[in-house]
């Protein structure tokens, strides 16, 4: 669940890049973000991850009141959500098995889990061929369901993927969104940054506009597109 | 912790990742410990000269000529009581007497026993600290039975203050040195650190504590410390005999301590230094850089 009441964000440098944002998403919702580059579409998605604190407003992530989150608290919340980074973010020295299995040793889990789960959910984006590979032998696409993978792994209650698709040509975005719906379907809270227009009108989930910063449009589920 | 395991490979491979930066700081490391340890070698040696030199220059407390056996015996357990003797033996005028059998005729050296023997008994006294030499040796010489006492006070205290300068600049030099260090390893580990950016920004990203992201740097500098100790270890063992044999063992007919004696003590120091400058240093960089850069995932 998130919930964003009143907030403002203003950068150190003067820019409003978020203005009165009043949002609730609810536990297990299908979310596109959409907007015009500069928008503040991956300001919002800051908010939600804890790295930047709104300048006015409250958001609540996950039952966490961001506003009053320790910093070592802030493991707990980064574990409830899995990231989709839209330059994949993998690291180059470690094997795509390795970089997938990275994010369970980072929580602790026992190599016996690791050797279990990591196959299976790098299966799930089709890549069970390539866990030997290092990235750089990989394509675009193919990383991005690495870092796709990463997200999964732990079984977050949330994903947040900005411009997961952004990489991939259109085939491969199809397959991308189809697999996040298919992660929605299982009870997974999904949001999406995107700039691919005929992907929002096609899956037709809630969709939000965001312009200059503010909320032009909230389409809910099933909804015409703004 | 199931993750020990892997923090702790992590580490070493990170070192081998960075052999060119890790082997250039080592080497910086080894000189610092080599100057340190060299430092403390030479004045562990000035020392032992110094304190033989000190126990050669012996105090004897003479008693009065009329004492009697009983007041003798008083004098001696006086003079232990004095916080500062370390060692007291007794002389007896008849010991004295024996030790100059040479220098008399036989028939005086007969005449000059028992009731007549001109010698007086005597107690051969050291002290633990040269420092407090002129102070004892006046409660020495303030007991009733003591008639005299003779001693060359001036050169144990002189040995004593030159002991103390150097201490004090070895001090110094090592406090430098140990600065030094950390700055290097804590620099090494600040270019690691950096050259890992992304990777950490991704560990936080996934959740990861600062402890889990910590670990293997300090790790990392565990292992530059150690290395830099075994290799400093070895190359003093070699260069402290040669030194020695330079000397053949000895200074001012005082012998110099082996490095049998000391071996121990060296890798312990040089190793217990050396992990605690690296682990140091890189918690220095490593807490700097996560207070700094905070909790920025994107
Ligand atoms: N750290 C920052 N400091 C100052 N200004 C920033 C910072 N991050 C973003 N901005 C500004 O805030 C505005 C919103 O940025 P944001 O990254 O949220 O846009 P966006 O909608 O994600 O755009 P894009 O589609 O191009 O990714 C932009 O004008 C940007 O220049
Ligand atoms: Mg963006």
């Amino acid at each position: 669940m998130i919930e964003f009441n009143g907030v403002h964000k203003v950068y150190d440098n003067g820019k409003e890049a978020l203005r009165d944002v009043n949002i609730r998403i609810e536990k297990g919702e299908f979310v596109f973000i959409v907007g015009e580059s500069g928008a503040g579409k991956s300001t919002f998605l800051k908010l939600i991850m804890h790295e930047e604190s709104p300048t006015v407003g409250e958001v609540v992530v996950n039952g966490f009141k961001l506003s009053k989150l320790r910093r070592r608290h802030e493991p707990k919340l980064r574990r409830t959500m899995g990231i989709v980074f839209q330059d994949f973010r993998l690291i180059q020295t470690m094997t795509v098995f390795d970089n997938v299995a990275f994010a369970m040793r980072v929580v602790g889990a026992s190599n016996r889990e690791i050797h279990k789960r990591v196959p299976y959910v790098l299966s799930l984006v089709g890549l069970q061929d390539k866990m030997k590979n290092y990235p750089k032998e990989l394509s675009g696409g193919e990383q991005q369901r690495v870092s796709l993978a990463r997200a999964l792994v732990n079984n977050p209650s949330m994903i947040v993927a900005d411009e997961p698709t952004g990489n991939v040509d259109p085939a491969m975005s199809h397959e991308i969104m189809q697999l996040l719906i298919e992660i929605n379907r299982l009870g997974t809270t999904v949001l999406v940054v995107t700039h691919a227009q005929e992907l929002v009108e096609k899956f037709k989930k809630r969709t939000i506009r965001i312009s200059d910063g503010t909320v032009i449009a909230d389409v809910p589920e099933g909804g015409e597109p703004a | 912790m199931r993750n020990f395991g892997y923090l702790i490979r992590e580490g070493f491979r990170s070192v081998w990742k960075n052999r060119l930066m890790a082997m250039a700081s080592i080497c910086v490391l080894v000189a610092c410990i080599l100057i340190t340890g060299a430092a403390s070698l030479a004045f562990v040696n000035i020392n032992s000269v110094f304190e033989q030199v000190g126990h050669q220059n012996v105090v004897i407390a003479y008693a009065q000529k009329d004492a009697t056996a009983e007041e003798v015996t008083q004098m001696g357990a006086d003079i232990q009581a004095i916080s500062n003797v370390s060692g007291v033996e007794f002389l007896s005028k008849d010991d004295i007497l024996e030790r100059y059998k040479g220098s008399f005729s036989e028939e005086l050296f007969a005449q000059l026993q028992g009731e007549n023997n001109p010698m007086q008994d005597a107690y051969v006294i050291t002290f633990y600290d040269l420092e407090l030499f002129s102070e004892t040796l006046s409660q020495i010489e303030a007991l009733p039975q003591t008639e005299s006492v003779s001693a060359d006070d001036g050169l144990a205290e002189k040995l004593a203050q030159l002991r103390n300068i150097l201490m004090i600049a070895g001090v110094v030099v090592v406090v430098l040195l140990v600065l030094v260090s950390l700055f290097i390893i804590s620099n090494t580990i600040k270019l690691t650190v950096y050259s890992r950016r992304l990777e950490i920004a991704i560990m936080k990203a996934v959740g990861a504590t600062n402890f889990f992201i910590r670990m293997p740097f300090v790790v990392e500098g565990a292992v530059l410390g150690l290395a830099s100790a075994l290799l400093s270890y070895g190359i003093t063992w070699l260069a402290y005999d040669k030194v020695l044999g330079m000397f053949d063992g000895a200074v001012l007919g005082m012998d110099l301590v082996a490095f049998d004696t000391l071996w121990w003590i060296v890798l312990a120091a040089y190793v217990i230094g050396g992990v605690l400058t690296g682990v140091l240093g890189s918690g220095i960089s490593m807490g700097r850089y996560l207070k700094d850069e905070g909790g920025a995932p994107i």
